[in-house]
């Protein structure tokens, strides 16, 4: 009878490389925690830019820099931390919540222009912006809690 | 009587190595990592990294995309879909090797005193 069953010192070193391995890979996800204003920002962003485009006010030049800016911002904060300790990661949590993490802030929108039938466009524009931004920073907060739970 | 073994899968010759499976393993728990955040995880040299992940792209398990940060140049590397794969097949492998030994050093009825 002839046996070709790893050796003891085989089966160690795969059980060291697979925890080397597993270690290596819960340190790529662990990474610093987003700063405190993350969230704040990112929904205060949000809001400025689309409470300016949405508007009656939208042909306003001075009122599209500020819009222009804060989208900037927008894009830079959002770059800025989410490479944070030179990792991008990936995306948490199944795929049913990761899609309503991105559709509660649109459903938000949407229902703040309910706003619109009592007060017009600019009604309108300010609840579901307000109501975006508020939802955008509240799912940011969350979503930053989640990744490191 | 005689007993079929199956032997042990193949390991990936291309991450056997610790370091370079140190750093597959990291870039699997991201979409990418900044060279110097993988140098400063596997702890070994620029000119280290920069021979593995070298070797890592030709076998097409390595992406790498030049960016900048301001005016400061950046390294990004990311796992491709076949480095994935391999990597996947390689821990699937080690795990095999393990649990074939253990089972192995349960079943074994040893060497006894007329062997």
């Amino acid at each position: 009878m002839t046996r070709n069953d790893p050796s003891a010192a085989d089966a160690q070193a795969a059980r060291q490389a697979l925890e080397a391995a597993e270690h290596a890979r819960e340190a790529a996800r662990s990474r610093p925690a987003a700063p405190g204003w993350y969230g704040a920002a990112r929904g205060l962003l949000f809001a400025v830019v689309f409470g300016v485009i949405c508007g009656p006010w939208n042909g306003e030049i001075p009122l599209l820099i500020v819009a222009g800016v804060a989208l900037v911002a927008f894009l830079g904060v959002h770059v800025l931390v989410a490479s944070r300790g030179g990792v991008i990661t990936m995306p948490h949590g199944p795929v049913g919540q990761r899609i309503l993490i991105q559709a509660i802030p649109v459903v938000a929108f949407g229902l703040g222009w309910l706003a619109a039938l009592p007060f017009g466009q600019a009604g309108g524009a300010i609840a579901s912006a307000v109501l975006a931004g508020a939802a955008l920073w509240a799912v940011t907060a969350w979503a930053e809690g989640q990744g490191r739970s | 009587m005689t007993e079929e073994h199956v032997p042990p899968p193949a390991l990936d010759e291309v991450i056997q190595h610790p370091t370079r499976l140190t750093i597959m393993a990291f870039l699997s728990g991201c979409l990418e990592a900044e060279f110097g955040a993988v140098r400063d995880y596997a702890q070994v040299s620029d000119a280290s990294v920069s021979r593995i992940v070298s070797a890592l792209q030709d076998a097409d398990y390595v992406k790498v995309r030049k960016g900048y940060v301001g005016k400061r140049p950046r390294t990004w590397l990311a796992l491709t879909a076949e480095g994935r794969r391999a990597l996947t097949g390689h821990l699937d492998s080690l795990q095999a090797i393990a649990e074939s030994a253990r089972h192995a050093a349960a079943t074994d009825p040893g060497d006894g005193p007329n062997n």
